[in-house]
């Protein structure tokens, strides 16, 4: 993929922050960056550092809860998790985001009538 | 609702504890640039090299740290309190121009409020009566040692 990454659309990180505190458990900053380029398949172009202005937002909206632990290697990391109101949030982000690309998917493949071009 | 209001609130308490959060960011910056070199190491890069490339995956610790600050507090005030600041200070520098300007403004000011004052009591307030326009006034002429009005009909 190279230069050709995508962008991220305004909201989406926050979304994907969310999907993968649901799915993997309380993460640190940088774990949680990790496993979404992985989960992404590198086609996301997410400068690392953006996470920690999704992570404060979804804090200070009640989201995901933080505190200061240690990670697996012995290093002080601060670990975020998702909170009962985060899970409703992401089951509503969810269905927005899953209506949204079905919508785009159709009107992008959309065809000329009677079959020409 | 609830979110909003939550976001309003911890945006407020977040605008009066800067230096705090923002020594947590630090720290928590510094963590994950750590936890990045590790990696790249183990992945078989040289110290240098891995360090590189976390710096490069981060993107800019700097930018992050101002989108940190505009996602957390209120940015509009934190705009509105540096121009206040830049103003007060530009009128430091410039005693002279500062000086001048407020004199003016003040003579202007109170001139107004002087000559305003006068004229409300004078012409603009109702005399302190019940029916202020249908007073009339008397007075009483000697036309013996004065000579009466020019305008006086007995003549």
């Amino acid at each position: 993929m190279g230069q050709s990454k995508l962008d991220l659309l305004q909201g989406t990180l926050d979304v994907m922050v969310l999907q993968t505190l649901e799915v993997m458990g309380p993460l640190h900053g940088y774990g949680i960056a990790r496993r979404i380029e992985q989960a992404s398949g590198n086609e996301v172009l997410l400068n690392q550092g953006t996470i920690y202005a999704s992570l404060v937002r979804l804090q200070q909206r009640g989201w995901i809860a933080a505190k200061w632990g240690t990670s697996d290697n012995n290093r002080k990391a601060k670990f975020y998790s998702i909170t009962k109101a985060g899970k409703k949030q992401l089951a509503h982000d969810t269905a927005y985001w899953q209506r949204l690309s079905g919508v785009m998917g159709r009107v992008l493949a959309m065809q000329g009538e009677g079959g020409k071009e | 609702v609830t979110h909003s209001l939550w976001e309003v609130f911890n945006r407020i308490r977040s605008f009066f504890r800067k230096d705090p959060l923002d020594q947590e960011l630090k720290e928590e910056m510094a963590s994950h640039l750590q936890m990045a070199v590790e990696e790249n190491i183990r992945r078989g890069m040289f110290a240098e090299e891995a360090r590189r490339q976390a710096l490069v995956r981060f993107g800019g610790v700097q930018q992050s740290v101002e989108l940190h600050r505009e996602s957390r507090g209120l940015p509009l005030v934190d705009v509105l309190m540096q121009d206040l600041r830049f103003t007060f200070r530009t009128l430091k520098r410039d005693y002279c121009f500062t000086t001048i300007a407020v004199l003016i403004l003040a003579l202007g000011i109170s001139a107004n409020i002087t000559v305003f004052s006068v004229v409300n009591t004078i012409l603009l307030r109702p005399l302190p009566f019940a029916r202020p326009t249908s007073r009339a006034s008397f007075s009483i002429l000697d036309t013996a040692r004065n000579p009466a009005p020019v305008n006086s009909p007995s003549r």
